[in-house]
């Protein structure tokens, strides 16, 4: 069985062997994002943005926001998004971290209302894109 | 960067330092050197033991053990792990020191059981299911089908994983692997079928065909939550550290000719890893790879993941089954993070709920087959003879110390005929015998040959050849009332040396009739009746060492139908208890005071009508001193 010490070193060593054999090389240009995550609050207008695109019904929009291939927009994710009513909670804004403790992110408390009137709370994780804010992941919290 | 790796490193030996293993005390067993396997052979008698072996580079695990004690029950289970820490960095062969000990303490646990069938089971992660196989091996010279039940692997690499021979298994196994100069566990757990090992690694063999193995796999998925909606992003088809394929790869991982009449088996545990996490480690990688000496803000770092991740490269990268070290950082790292952090990851599996409910459950079944597998006990039912009235058989089938079985039979509406079984002879779920009719013999043909077959749950009779020919039932076996558990520091009387003027003192399996029906219980001993004035008697030499006697007084099934004994219990020939007994009333349990005494006697005759018999009618049933 490999341990959470083993990890540390497998990932340390992944680090050492991968700067060892391969400096300063990363595959292709990296996009620049329009908002920087250094920022402790989340932009508010990008998530405005983010809503409008999520509600939008538009495949490509929803390509976008969602990261997801145009083809892999399909009829429940735009109907989905449609129908939600979501009301960001910006001030409880934390940000969203990798394993060594770097921003990626933001993870924003978010209440979401069902066209049915069930109301649901969520954590929403946003991650910045090159055109504007990206959701990334959720998780629901538990009632 | 290198405040990074300095970091990392600091962090590294402060885990190793926490998790230093402790050398263990000496051994009970000869060959397993600095091994601990100190044991009570007392507590084993009567149970089932399971050992549950760790994987590569690990140690005891203990949590595990405790997670399968708590599923299995304690009255008839005992789990041990099975720990090498000072040679959990060399491949499992033959002669490696954990195998010589793995079947070491297999011999010296299973026979400490004192059960019948197989009763030792293995639990082996990872590569704890290669030592596992190696010391298993169907072609040792070691008879292990005699007492291991079966196998159960769990996330085992059987065709090796792509991080075996690799620069980071070997630095892993530097800081955390003890090696006794075997051959590296590092370089031999590299991918194979297809493909060969390293040179010195010998591939995992076959185990014997008599050993059911069921392989656990786990799984875990990349799953997204977008709100209301869940999506399965990606399959990584492995546990982070060994793909599906290799953990439920057992049957082709043996090189010609397969594993023949292989009994193997698999299950998968699938779990999830959220996308956010997964991006999270992916973006540990890669933001590190970037050039050293660029201003790049940490934000632009986790950017840079984030493409990577989006545009499918990571995720590409995992799927492939064999990510590039120096290509697929990123995957790397997620495919590591998997294995840590998931519930069912290579890391966490050995103490995720469904995983260890799915072991525990093969387990249980195993037993259960294995109890259904046996004959022993009383079993009754309906018998269908062409051109005969309906009629039904008691039959008892018993084993002896040595191993050989002996068996008694009745037919209550064809005038209570009965009498034994001769000539038996057991081949698995078939067993075949002689019935030869001693009462009553004018009701029932005196001697045919009997077959019966174990299916499932079922005895099924048959009367195949000669006088009955035809002649079929389907026998369902009378569960025994509980038994009486031997206490700490008392004997069996049939252990006990004994004399008398009948043969007696024998172990047996008494059968009786009860007021719901056939019952039979384990460890007791056979009392002679006389059929004339005199008493049969049997002497035990108590050495005047015990203080109490408890004991069932009754007659047994074979015993003619209302037949009425008399008995007498006297302790240096003074009278401890005297009393009637008949065939079919209900059991009582003796406690008498033996404080003192030098030689117990028991006494029993009857003046009813008798008839030959193999065996006494009486017995003293689950009878112990103390």
């Amino acid at each position: 069985m490999i341990g959470g010490a083993v990890l540390a070193v497998v990932v340390g060593a992944a680090v050492v062997v991968a700067l060892v054999l391969r400096p300063g090389v990363v595959e292709g240009s990296p996009s620049t994002p329009t908002a920087s995550v250094s920022e402790s609050a989340v932009p508010a207008e990008q998530l405005d943005q983010l809503t409008a695109d999520l509600h939008s019904g538009d495949p490509d929009t929803l390509s976008r926001a969602l990261a997801l291939p145009a083809d892999e927009v399909t009829a429940e994710v735009m109907s989905g998004f449609a129908g939600l009513e979501i009301i960001w909670d910006t001030a409880a804004t934390d940000p969203a971290e990798n394993v060594d403790g770097e921003a990626m992110g933001w993870n924003v408390p978010a209440e979401v209302t069902q066209p049915d009137g069930t109301t649901s709370q969520w954590i929403v994780t946003v991650i910045p894109g090159k055109d504007g804010l990206i959701f990334l992941d959720s998780a629901e919290v538990p009632a | 960067m290198i405040r990074r790796i300095v970091a990392t490193l600091a962090l590294t030996a402060t885990l190793l330092a926490g998790g230093a293993v402790t050398p263990p005390p000496a051994s009970a067993i000869d060959s397993c050197g600095d091994y601990s396997f100190d044991f009570d052979a007392d507590a084993f008698k009567g149970k089932r033991v399971l050992l549950v072996l760790h994987g590569w580079t690990g140690g005891s695990p203990d949590e595990t053990v405790a997670l399968l004690q708590e599923r299995l029950p304690a009255d008839d289970w005992i789990v041990a792990p099975f720990a090498y820490e000072s040679s959990n960095a060399d491949w499992p062969k033959p002669d490696a020191p954990a195998v010589t000990c793995l079947r070491e303490v297999i011999s010296q646990y299973g026979a400490s059981t004192g059960l019948a069938e197989p009763s030792v089971y293995l639990v082996g992660h990872s590569m704890g299911g290669i030592l596992s196989r190696v010391a298993l091996d169907r072609d040792d010279r070691y008879q292990y089908g005699q007492l291991v039940a079966g196998v159960v692997t769990v996330d085992t690499p059987h065709k090796g994983s792509p991080w075996g021979a690799s620069l980071l298994a070997e630095l892993a196994q530097s800081a955390r692997g003890t090696s006794s100069g075997g051959s590296s566990a590092a370089d031999c757990l590299a991918l194979h079928h297809p493909g060969v090992l390293p040179a010195g690694c010998a591939k995992p063999p076959a185990i014997s065909p008599d050993i059911p193995i069921h392989q656990i796999a786990g799984v875990v998925t990349l799953k997204r939550q977008l709100l209301m909606i869940a999506r399965d992003e990606v399959d990584t088809d492995s546990d982070g550290i060994v793909w599906l394929d290799s953990q439920a790869g057992y049957s082709t991982s043996v090189d010609a000719p397969s594993p023949e009449r292989s009994q193997s088996s698999s299950s998968v545990v699938r779990c999830d890893l959220g996308y956010a996490a997964a991006l999270g480690l992916a973006g540990t990688a890669t933001g590190t790879l970037v050039k050293p000496g660029t201003r790049l803000t940490r934000a632009l770092k986790a950017a840079i993941a984030a493409n990577d991740w989006l545009d499918g490269t990571v995720a590409t990268a995992i799927q492939s089954g064999t990510p590039s070290f120096l290509r697929h950082d990123a995957a790397i790292a997620v495919l590591f993070g998997a294995a840590a952090q998931a519930s069912c990851g290579h890391m966490q599996i050995m103490t995720d709920t469904s995983a260890i409910d799915m072991v525990a459950a093969k387990l249980l079944e195993w037993a259960d087959a294995s109890k259904v597998r046996s004959f022993i006990g009383t079993w009754t039912g309906p018998i269908d003879q062409p051109g005969s009235r309906d009629y039904t058989t008691e039959l008892t089938i018993a084993q002896t110390a040595d191993g050989s079985y002996t068996g008694t039979v009745r037919y209550p509406e064809l005038g209570n005929c009965a009498g034994y079984l001769s000539d038996i002879t057991v081949s698995e779920k078939r067993m075949t015998a002689t019935e030869n009719i001693t009462t009553a013999p004018g009701y029932c043909v005196q001697t045919v040959s009997l077959e019966l077959i174990l299916d499932g749950d079922i005895l099924r009779y048959a009367i195949p050849t000669g006088s009955g020919a035809g002649t079929t039932g389907a026998l369902s076996q009378v569960q025994s009332p509980s038994e009486v558990e031997l206490p700490d520091g008392a004997q069996w009387l049939y252990e006990l040396s004994t004399g008398g003027t009948n043969t007696s003192g024998e172990q047996d399996t008494a059968s009786l009739r009860t007021n719901v029906g056939a019952a039979s219980y384990a460890n007791s001993t056979n009392q002679w009746v006389s059929c004339s004035s005199q008493d049969a008697q049997a002497t035990y030499d108590l050495g005047r060492t015990r203080t109490q006697l408890s004991v069932g007084l009754a007659l047994q099934t074979h015993a003619p139908q209302g037949m009425t004994a008399q008995f007498r219990i006297e302790g240096d020939g003074a009278t401890l208890w005297s009393g009637s007994i008949t065939r079919g009333s209900e059991l009582e349990r003796l406690d008498l005071d033996v404080t003192g005494i030098s030689t117990l006697t028991i006494l029993a005759r009857t003046g009813d009508t008798c008839s030959d018999a193999d065996k006494g009618y009486g017995a003293l049933v689950q009878a112990y001193t103390r």
